[in-house]
């Protein structure tokens, strides 16, 4: 039994840790040749199904849209989806959808679709399957951009018609790949692990690895960067294997096997080296890969990059700045050449606070012929040290007045660098009190406040109070 | 009540950031979530400093914002 780790194990840990986020930040191209006995092996020893026809896409867009027609369900669900969108969704609206997904047809998907699947089928694979994929085109094309329908109107769709759509299309490929890969991977590869693990290595050396090698790993590499494409494309059904994206999950194994202790992984290893692949749909008889980004830029752990895309692929990109993924413009354009008035646009806090962070909070202020209608300073613990909070209410001259609390970051503020948040407050609100208290959540705001209240606690725009509290001080004892 | 397996207070939509309560429990009650932490807990965030809660049983939500162009009170998105 295992029940510490030496300096040595210890020492080896960096090693680790960075070698997989090396992998899982990697952009080297896929090509058949990788692809093909990582593929045949996961076939034939995880799924126990025959060697299947691989394609490789360009991108998560294209990758999925391959894989819908290729699931051979998108006639049934695009009735549903019809269906829906044309009982519950207005003629007016409708009509826009459909110009819109007209030009998205005509211009990007369509083409973009059949000249890759085409072009990769006559050299890929067989013309059975090329007619099968051919033949789907063009009666389900409606149909299988669902998905483009549901991102190109997405604020003008309720968004229970979105979760609707979305369960119906995840549910059916859920069922023709979840099951099959959850139940085949985990069940054989995670329970002979575990099983072997459990017996071999005290549960607190287990929580020591993990902290230190696979949370570190998955921060970056799944938090930032799979989460921030998979929000890019609404209705995307992320694929259950994620290749390079499993880092965290590799490293760690591999650390307990090379480190800890020998381990019979035969099947583990036809998993492991998924990890030299990016997304994979592992349907029936065909394989359909996503081609790795052309690149991947992150600074301090966060996707970041002031001049381009952050994650970049062919045909699709995600601009992200300090780990915030932003509209593309506020990326493209130079900070002197923004309007400050498109603060109005923004209607995510994250993203003002980088809107404000790239053009300046004096710019905005001044051109927005900005008013200081209250002042405060807090002293409050960061859970280290006392940290001072300075708020101003202020008022800006958009639409006849716009009244913000602005606050200071005490995250991500330096001496040398305050990052600061911009939010709404009601234009009644012109003093730091009366912001404050409509801030509050509603339950919280109906406590009443007092010196000798409860402790409450704050992180981010996360408040916590203890159940039941009939009085809570005036302020949080720790905000971070 | 539903319990919230990944312990998770709040998601970042523009981030993939998360508010996760490191050990307790989480369940979503009828207007705010719930926090069971017998023995106390971390919240962690890959942004935020760790906020250390004592044991204890806690309500939690969201601060809010006021959209002005929409004329409505929202909870904060982020």
């Amino acid at each position: 039994m295992i029940t510490e780790l030496n300096k040595e194990q210890l020492a080896k840990i960096p090693e680790y840790r960075d070698k997989w986020l090396k992998i899982g930040k990697d952009t080297t191209p896929i090509t058949l040749d990788i692809a093909r006995p990582i593929i045949n092996d996961l076939y034939v020893h995880i799924l126990k199904q025959k060697e299947p026809l691989i394609i490789i896409m360009d991108n998560p867009i294209s990758t999925w849209y391959a894989t819908f027609l290729n699931s051979q369900i998108s006639s049934q669900i695009g009735s549903q989806i019809n269906s829906q969108i044309y009982s519950q969704i207005g003629s007016q609206i409708r009509s826009q959808i459909l110009s819109q997904i007209r030009s998205q047809i005509d211009s990007q998907i369509s083409s973009h679709i059949s000249s890759h699947i085409s072009s990769q089928i006559d050299s890929q694979i067989n013309s059975q399957i090329n007619s099968q994929i051919s033949s789907q085109i063009n009666s389900q094309i409606y149909s299988q951009i669902s998905s483009q329908i549901n991102s190109q109107i997405y604020s003008q769709i309720d968004s229970q018609i979105r979760s609707q759509i979305n369960s119906q299309i995840g549910s059916q490929i859920d069922s023709q790949i979840g099951s099959q890969i959850y139940s085949q991977i985990y069940s054989q590869i995670r329970s002979q692990i575990y099983s072997q693990i459990g017996s071999q290595i005290r549960s607190q050396i287990d929580s020591q690895i993990g902290s230190q090698i696979y949370s570190q790993i998955y921060s970056q590499i799944r938090s930032q960067i799979r989460s921030q494409i998979d929000s890019q494309i609404d209705l995307f059904v992320w694929p259950y294997l994620d290749g390079q994206f499993w880092a965290s999950y590799f490293g760690y194994y591999e650390f307990i096997f090379n480190e800890l202790l020998t381990c019979d992984n035969s099947l583990y290893k036809y998993f492991l080296a998924t990890a030299n692949l990016h997304l994979i749909y592992p349907l029936e008889n065909i394989c359909i890969l996503c081609q790795k980004p052309k690149l991947i830029s992150m600074s301090n752990g966060m996707l970041h990059n002031e001049k381009g895309p952050s994650v970049a692929y062919d045909g699709f990109n995600v601009y992200s700045l300090n780990g915030v993924r932003v509209p593309d413009w506020l990326v493209l354009t130079r900070d002197t050449e923004i309007d400050p008035l498109r603060i109005k646009e923004l209607k995510n806090a994250e993203h003002r606070r980088e809107f404000v962070r790239k053009i300046g909070y004096e710019r905005i202020y001044h051109k927005l012929g900005g008013k200081t209608l209250d002042t405060k300073e807090l002293f409050i613990s960061n859970g280290e040290s006392m940290f001072r909070h300075h708020y101003e209410v202020i008022r800006l001259n958009i639409d006849g007045g716009w009244t913000f609390l602005k606050m200071t970051n005490p995250s991500l503020s330096t001496i040398d660098n305050e990052v600061y948040h911009i939010e709404g407050v009601p234009n009644d609100c012109d003093t730091f009190e009366k912001a404050w208290a409509f801030r509050k959540p509603p339950k919280m705001r109906q406590i009443p406040v007092s010196k000798q209240g409860e402790d409450y606690y704050q992180q981010g725009d996360v408040i916590l109070w203890p159940k039941d509290a009939r009085l809570l001080k005036e302020y949080p004892v720790i905000l971070t | 009540m539903k319990r919230r397996k990944n312990n998770h207070l709040a998601e970042g939509e523009a981030t993939g950031h998360y508010h996760q309560a490191t050990s307790g429990e989480v369940f979503e009650g009828s207007d705010t979530l719930l926090l069971s932490a017998p023995k106390g807990t971390d919240i962690t965030h890959q942004e935020h400093k760790t906020v250390s809660v004592p044991p204890g049983h806690y309500e939690s939500d969201q601060t809010l914002e006021y959209d002005h162009a929409a004329e409505e009170a929202k909870k904060v998105e982020d």
